[in-house]
This record gives structure tokens, sequence and C-alpha cells, in this order.
């Protein structure tokens, strides 16, 4: 068991992060345990501890006696040199125990820029970082969320991952190690490693072998034993109604990003935006029953205090009972001055309703997201909103008081051109003249924010070359010059955080060796613009001989086998190709959660359904 | 109106955590409770409960005071038991008072002395602090340099300040040297104060260099008006 001394901890900013003990923390007694596992955002406390997905894993795994779950969170800086002067190995919240000494540590792939933080987590257990030096009384590393649809260029760092949905195969996890235990005479990893590769949904980096052709281009990754899966599928939670969810979460002492309760209205988005991997990753949709809903969310409230909730999902605006929710929610919690929230708004006059009666929307104005800024490129997009769907909803929102209105879109969408981005400051100045025309002020707040696109696996762009820096540099400034109102703000990023984001996430097995290397230059919080420096990342890539632009610049053969294909969400690749064309030629496709299946592919893959509690249905 | 005073202990799970967090905690367990708390009128309504002090980051407290407004009359068991159920580790209700109709003054005017006492790292020689503390009571003055982020037009600066700790010391340093700790009593004003972290590093400082002021653990004993506890400030409803 660790003990922190005061001075390290006086010495720290936000020692709190560093001290567990929260309410709601579980507690266990280790001896009695047969299974432990640590679980991690590899990100900052305040980070790590609003992400919804750990929550749930620690709440599912804490259900059981025999299980315990525990947190850790990366050590901001000034911590991490304390821990490292004083020789403090990393360790988890709950007991104070040392990372190695878990069973399992599990990692949450957020996005990419975090994997630098899990190197230097592991290096700060005392874990060696690849999975093929770990000795066998060493943890299990883990990882599972949304990055594992392309997981290679971090697969020698793992022993496996979970693909797809964790709340049923967490405890198959656990239940073949306890079972694995008690029977073997060996204790050699590799054993356990066929246990676990034998359950549906594990990836097993170290039993793939990986082949590059004479070009040097990504051949195929292979099973090296017969036993093995060549494609995993992702697993899915069929009923989301009878799966256990988060009912006593972590009140944090100190303020976390997302200091509310999250109640998860269903899972799964099939609106069908073609850049979108999160649309694809979590299908088919699977709505909660608002019964089920009521009592997750009293139950949240009665066990933490908390007075502000948000409604989540990926779309939350089309849960099929929205305002019947919201005003039930609002009866039951009537005394309680709760406060409901949506994370986003649908473009249309429903969501200015639904906003309406979320008195919280009024303070932080609102904000839609018409990714593009021409109707050409949203039809490619397959966003299905147009111009008159924004003005609609801009003029609601005016009508009943509202006037500050966030606007985000992309730049570098396949097929662009200077029109599409000179559209996006065409229509915040049309959005301004609106509300000038409705309310005869100027009183209006129009933000314009603007990232640059990076193209994902498993989604009909994952062909695509992405844009360049210097692409990306050029359309922001040509937006920047079209966009004359004093009532609109512009934000833009430095690109050079999507670029590498670009790379890694559809990169292959060799870039483990970059990540390393840019690790050992003393790369960390990638994700935080102060602590980012893209030098290192160009250096560590010059250093490993790789030429980035292979993998985000150019644009892939339809007929090459990517790197990716065996770890996926149950999407065709034939739906994803026809997708790309109907891209091309501006056809949209419709959402499948009301209409009929438009043939992903998902269902039939992986026999579950889409839910949807729509009346009449 | 129904206002119930409270003392509330601030102990180690807690020491690290900062006055607005210790307030966020304590408003989120009387919702645990169910107590029906009061609440401000608006778009965004705030809990009715108002603090005697602001505790830092670092230090814990045997005796923390909070007025606590609720809209219904409960009587004094019954809240009690309720809060107590559920604060959190390193949070313990000591006692609560149903207080006067809303006319009795705010306590954070009230207050004008805490009392404290502060354990010190073990040092080599422990005469060595004795004779520090002989120095520092006896100076005539102690200056010390205030550090502070600026705000507003100063912001990412830092602005300091030159501060004498014994304008606002009502004690002399009296220290334990078998327990290793200091004890001292520093003045509250709405005026402003020190903070003891400050009074460490001035002694270390000054006359004790060997000092790991950071190790210091420091634990406010009591806070009171007067020379009487804030709990004796309430006007009792029988
Ligand atoms: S298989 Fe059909 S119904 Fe199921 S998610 Fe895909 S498109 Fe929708």
């Amino acid at each position: 068991m660790i003990k922190l001394s005061p001075a390290v901890l006086q010495a720290v900013n936000k020692p709190a992060r560093y001290t567990g003990g929260e309410v709601n923390a579980v507690h266990k007694d280790r001896s009695k345990i047969a299974c432990s596992f640590a679980l991690s955002m590899p990100d900052v406390y305040e980070v790590g501890m609003s992400n919804l997905g750990l929550k749930i894993l620690y709440e599912i795994l804490n259900k059981r006696d025999d299980i315990a779950a525990e947190r850790v969170y990366t050590p901001w800086p000034d911590m991490e040199a304390k821990m490292r002067e004083n020789n403090i190995p990393l360790y988890a919240l709950e007991s104070f125990t040392e990372l190695a000494k878990f069973d399992f540590v599990g990692f949450s792939l957020q996005y990419e820029l975090i994997y630098t933080n899990i190197l230097n987590m592991l290096d700060l257990a005392g874990i060696p970082l690849l999975s093929e030096k770990r000795t066998n009384d060493m943890p299990f590393i883990i990882g599972g969320g949304p990055c594992v649809y392309n997981v290679e260029p971090i697969a020698d760092f793992f022993d496996f991952f979970i693909i797809g949905e964790g709340e049923e195969i967490i405890i198959e996890v656990a239940d073949a190690y306890i079972k694995w235990c008690s029977q073997t005479t060996t204790h050699d990893r590799k054993e356990f490693l066929q246990c676990a590769a034998a359950i549906n949904g594990i990836y097993v980096p170290s039993f793939y072998r990986e082949e590059y052709d004479e070009n040097g281009l990504f051949k195929d990754l292979t099973p090296i034993y017969d036993n093995i899966p060549a494609t995993i599928n992702k697993r899915v939670v069929k009923d989301m109604d009878t799966i256990p969810s988060i009912e006593k979460p972590i009140v944090p002492y100190i303020n976390i990003v997302h200091d509310r309760l999250m109640l998860e209205l269903f899972r799964g988005c099939s609106r069908g935006c073609r850049f979108c991997q999160a649309g694809i990753a979590y299908r088919p949709v699977r709505e909660r029953r608002k019964e089920t809903l009521r009592l997750l969310a009293k139950k949240m409230i009665d066990s933490t205090g908390y007075d502000e909730m948000s409604l989540t999902s990926l779309s939350s605006a089309d849960y099929s009972c929205l305002p019947a929710l919201i005003d039930e929610l609002g009866t039951d919690h009537a005394d309680e001055k709760m406060s409901f929230s949506l994370p986003s708004l649908r473009i249309d006059s429903f969501s200015i309703d639904i906003a309406r009666k979320l008195q919280t929307a009024r303070k932080s104005g609102l904000t839609f997201a018409p990714e593009a800024g021409t109707q050409r490129l949203r039809d490619v997009i397959n966003k299905g909103v147009t111009e008159a769907d924004l003005l609609k909803a801009c003029s609601a929102a005016f009508s009943h008081g509202w006037k500050t209105v966030k606007l985000y879109f992309m730049i570098g969408l396949p097929t662009e051109t200077d029109e599409d981005i000179k559209g996006i400051a065409s229509l915040a100045e049309k959005v301004v003249a609106l509300y000038k025309e409705i309310k005869g002020r100027r009183d209006i707040k129009v933000t314009v924010s603007v990232s640059c696109f990076v193209p994902k696996p498993f989604t009909p762009f994952q062909w695509f070359g992405q844009n360049s820096k210097a692409e990306f540099e050029r359309k922001q400034q040509l937006l920047k010059t079209h966009i004359k109102d004093r009532a609109i703000q512009f934000n833009y990023h430095d690109s050079s955080t999507s670029i590498l984001e670009g790379i890694i996430s559809r990169g292959d097995r060799r870039l483990s060796k970059v990540i390393y290397r840019a690790y050992k230059k003393g790369a960390k919080f990638d994700g935080w613009s102060e602590m980012f420096n893209f030098s290192i990342w160009q250096e560590a890539f010059a250093d490993e001989g790789i030429d980035t632009a292979v993998y985000n610049l150019r644009t892939r053969d339809f007929n090459e086998k990517l790197p990716w294909e065996h770890t996926t969400p149950g999407v065709s690749k034939q739906f994803l190709l026809n997708e790309w064309k109907k891209a091309l030629s501006q056809e949209l496709t419709s959402d499948c959660r009301r209409s009929s299946c438009t043939g992903c592919g998902i269902c039939q893959a992986l026999d579950a359904g889409v839910i949807d509690w729509e009346e009449g249905k | 109106m129904n206002i119930f005073r409270i003392e509330i202990t601030k102990e180690d799970p807690l020491r690290y955590i900062s006055h607005l967090d210790y307030a966020n905690l304590l408003q989120r367990a009387i919702r645990r409770a169910g107590l029906p708390a009061a609440y401000s009128e608006g778009f965004n309504p705030h809990m009715k409960v108002s603090f005697a002090s602001a505790l830092a980051v670092g230090v814990t407290a045997d005796g923390e005071y909070a007025d606590i407004e609720l809209t219904k009359n409960i009587c004094q068991p019954d809240f009690f038991d309720r809060l107590k159920n559920v604060l959190p580790d390193g949070m313990q209700l000591i006692s609560a008072k149903q207080i006067g109709d809303g006319r009795h003054q705010s306590m954070n005017a009230l207050a004008d002395a805490a009392f404290y006492e502060i354990k010190l790292p073990d040092i080599a020689d422990s005469s060595e602090l004795q004779i520090a503390v002989d120095k520092f009571n006896t100076a005539p003055s102690i200056i010390f340099m205030r550090e502070k982020l600026g705000k507003g037009a100063k912001k990412g600066h830092i602005v300091k300040k030159e501060i004498n700790i014994k304008d606002f010391l009502l004690s002399e340093l009296n220290c334990d040297n078998e327990e290793n700790t200091i004890t001292v009593t520093i003045k509250v004003s709405p005026l402003g104060s020190i903070k003891p972290a400050e009074m460490i590093r001035a002694l270390q400082e000054n006359y004790l260099p060997s000092l790991d002021s950071n190790s210091a653990l420091i634990n406010r004993k009591t806070l009171s008006a007067n020379g009487k506890s804030l709990m004796e400030f309430c006007q009792t409803i029988s």
C-alpha cells in the first residue's frame, strides 16, 4: 500500500486528484477478492472521472463480491515529478495498491492523443511497456473504448482488447480469469490469453502476424493459431433495459469536467453522417424505456445529491419519448431543484421546444452542428439538414429570447471546394441577419467553430486522403478573411493535432515504435494544446523512417486490405463503399431508426436489432 | 425562517480540498439527506448555506460552522440524524442547533479568532525549534512576502505584497517540543487575515531554514467570537 507524505501532496496542484475516498467509491478487503481491476482513463483525474463507460464498468464489476474494481488516472506532470523523485509507483485510488499488483489494468481508449499517457502510466507503475516483456506475475493490460476499431498502432503494448460494449464481456473475462487461476499449474500468461481469446469480442494482438507487400504497404494480418478467429466482431448489449447500469456514481471532491449525473437514454445513432465513426460503431440504436430511465435517474439523484443531470446519447433529441420523459423527470424531482440538460441539439424547432423545457440551456446559449457550409457538401456527408432547417430553428430560438448561437463545422471534407468554405461564413451571416430581422437589434453573438476533418476507420470516408497541414491552414485563413461581421466570432485550432490523429487513427503496427519513441522524447498529454509538441512527433516519425503521408494523405485503393478490418463494428464493407459512391453523387441515405433498414449489415452480423419506443412501434 | 447552525469537522480525508469543494460536498450531503433546503430565486438557484470561514487547501478543522436555511420546520433530532448519516468520510456532524428568525448576525462577520495547532515534521535537533520560536516571539515584526496570482488587469502575473505577520497574531507561538507542534491564535477579520501556512513559511524563512514547511500539518482547533464558540451565538427557539 502506498502512503503519500504531506510534503508530496502539499507541493502539487489539486492534491485531491490523488487521494481518493470520495462518496460512493467502493472499498473492498483485497484479501477476499478473486480478481482485481484497475480501471483507467489515461488523462488527468477531472477528465477521467467524467468518462461514462468507466463509471458503468466500475459499478458492474464492484457488484460482484469476489471482484474489486478501482480507479487510476494520469498524474499531472507536477505529481509525476514528485512520484519519480520519491520512487512512488503508480497506485489505484481506492486501496492505494500499486498498479503492478492488480490482475488487470484496463485503459479506456477515447482518442489517439492519449496513447503516450498510457506508456507513461505503465512506466510509472513499473510495468514493462511491451506486452511480450511482461512476466507471469504482472497484470494483463487491456484496452477498450472507441479506438478499438483500429488498435494496431498500440497493439504491442496491450495483452488484449475488448471490442465493443463492455458490460457483459468484462464479467466474462473476470470469470474466465477466476476459473483459470483455480485450474492452472503453469501460471503462464499465454495460457490465460488463450482462454481470453476464446471469448467472443476479445482480440489478443500477439496471436496475429502482420505482412507488408513489396512497397511496404500493409498486406494482411492473420492468426498464428488455428483456434483464433480471423475477425472479431464488436459486442453489443441487446437490451438496454435489463443490463445493469450506473446507480451510485462516485461524487468527486473536486470539480470535474462533466460535474453532473449522466443518464444514458439510448445507445447508437443511425442518422448516417458519413464522416462519423461513432454512428457506425454504436449501431444499432437501442433505447431504454422511459420507466427504466426514471428509475435510474431517481437512484442516481438519491445516492449522490447532484443537482444537475445530463440526458446523454449521441443525439439525445432523437429519443422517442423525450418530451414526456423531461416532464416526468421534472415532476419526479420538483422539490429538488434539479436541472436537466441535453449535450447537443438537433437543428429543428422541436429541439428549441425541448431547450425551452430545460431552462438551463438558456444560460449557455444554443449549439448547432451544420458541419458543412453548403447544401452540396452537407449532402455529400449525409447531414440531413438544410439551410432552411437551421434558419427555422434559429428563428424559433431568437423569438424565445436566445441571443447566443454556436455553430460547429468541419473543414477538409471530401469534395470540398473554396465555395464550401465561404459558405460557412455566409451561413453564419444569414443567422446574424435573421436575428436583426426578428429582433430589430444587433446584440447577437454567433460563434463559428471549425475543426479539421480526420477520416476514420469503418466510415464511408475511410479511404479518403486527409488534407495536408498547409491545406488546412489555407482554408482556415480563407474562412477568416470571409468572416466580416463583428457579431461573428471565429474559433479554430492548430491543425497539427488533427494531422497526428489522422496518421495514427489509420495506422498499422509499425506505428507502435513511433509512439514509443515520441513517449521517450517526452510526449505526454498530447490532447492538451499547451503540452502538445508536434516537433517531437515529427522527429519520432523520421527516426523510425516512417513516411506519414502513406497513412493520412494517401487516398487508398478500394481493393487494399486495411490494417483495421479484423476488429470490426460489424458493418459491411460493401455498405461503406456504396455510401462513398452515394457521397460523390450527393445522394442521401435515410435513418434506419424509424424507416426501413438501409443495409449496413450490423444487425445481421451481431444478431441484434433496433429498439425504439416511438408510439405505435 | 428555519435556520440550523451546524458544527462539522474537516478531517484528514478532506484535507486537500478547497473551501468551494467542501461547501459543495456539504450541499450534496444535504440533498442526499432529503432535507428541505431553501434555494435562492432565479434561473440558477443556489442552496442557502453560508459558512463561517473559508478553510484553505491543506488545512483541517475540528470545527467548521455553517448556517443552513430550510423551507419547512423539522425537529432537531431528525435534522441531526438525517444529515449525520450521509456525510462523507472526514466530515462529521458535531452539533446542530436551530437558530433565530433570520435576524442573527452572519457568522462571517462574527468570528474574530482562530486557534491553530500545527504539527511539524521531525527536526533533527528539537532545541532548534524552541530557539527559532523564541526568536520569532521576541521579534517586533515579521515581514512576509505574500505572492498571489493576479486578478483582473493583473491576470497572469504574480502580485507581491509585503505583510507583517505579527499584525495578525493574537498570541505568541507556543511550542510543544515533545509532540513537535506549535499552537497559535490568529486574528480573523473581514478586512483580511493570514494563513497559518504563511506564518510557518515566515518562521522557516527567518529562523528555521531546515524546516520542511510543506510537511507541516495544520489543524484549526477552534473558531470563536468574543472568546465564545460560534454555536453559543445562536439564539435558540424553544
Ligand atoms: S442493419 Fe439496418 S437496421 Fe440495423 S443498424 Fe444497419 S441499417 Fe440500421
